[in-house]
């Protein structure tokens, strides 16, 4: 299973973008597993602090980091090189 | 003096400025002894997305606390009071049509006004600096129960 979890705030104007973007994904590809984490939420910033995030939305496809919202195409292939290690494991 | 960044809650606090905590204000100064103003981190944090920004004339004297200017968020709205008494000599005109600079450059591009002030040395009395700054907001948020600062996409970072 390939997590992408999403940083988000209800401030942010873009984040919704980005939380499209994955749902996109997680529907085309049953592999994928999308978690929201708010940073209005105690555990979010929890999880934003041990993770240095730092801004939103930022969005992890497993290690991989985007900051901003994604292109469609770098998600993919940060998906695709997920995948590619999880296969040979 | 060298700006150093400090993370408060990841709220960011630049070294070099002299902070009025309490008004969640910076304040810059200039080569020329006036100084610049805005507000912090914490401040368009807690604003959540600014929308409206306007001012009182510039070129005209204010004594420290009158409103120099008005911010309105979606949750709140204040004014931005004189630190200290002084001329309004310019304000940040960006901000009348995209006031959002505040959120995504409090310490840039959303400073809000610059000020002559009559007493520099007198009127900086009332402000902290430095890691003084830094633990003085760090209490402050603990006291008032503020969430840590979030940076939308878009935040120009001090470094940036």
């Amino acid at each position: 299973m390939i997590e992408v979890r999403v940083f988000t705030h209800p401030t942010c104007t873009t984040c919704p973008n980005a939380i499209r973007m994955v749902q996109r994904l997680v529907e085309q590809d049953p592999q994928v597993r999308m978690e929201l984490v708010s940073l209005a939420t105690a555990r979010g910033r929890e999880m934003a602090k041990a993770l240095n995030v730092l801004s939103v939305p930022t969005v992890f496809v497993n290690g991989t980091r985007f900051v901003g919202v994604p292109a469609w195409n770098e998600l993919l292939e940060a998906v695709r090189r997920e995948k590619a290690v999880l296969a040979k494991e | 003096m060298t700006s150093q960044v400090i993370f408060v809650n990841s709220c960011i606090i630049l070294s070099d400025l002299y902070y009025k905590i309490e008004e969640h204000l910076w304040l810059r100064i200039n080569d020329d002894k006036s100084i610049t103003l805005g507000f912090t981190d914490v401040a368009q944090t807690t604003a959540g997305r600014i929308l409206i920004v306007s001012f009182r004339p510039v070129n005209a004297y204010y004594k420290q606390g009158k409103a120099i200017a008005i911010v309105e968020s979606a949750k709140w709205l204040g004014p931005v009071r004189a630190p200290m008494s002084g001329t309004l000599v310019a304000v940040n005109e960006m901000l009348l049509t995209d006031a959002g600079l505040i959120n995504r450059s409090p310490y840039k591009k959303g400073w809000i006004a610059r000020f002559q002030p009559d007493d520099l040395t007198a009127g900086l009395q009332a402000f902290v600096t430095g890691e003084e700054a830094a633990r003085a907001y760090e209490m402050l948020m603990k006291r008032r129960n503020l969430d840590d600062c979030v940076h939308c996409e878009g935040y120009e970072f001090p470094d940036d």
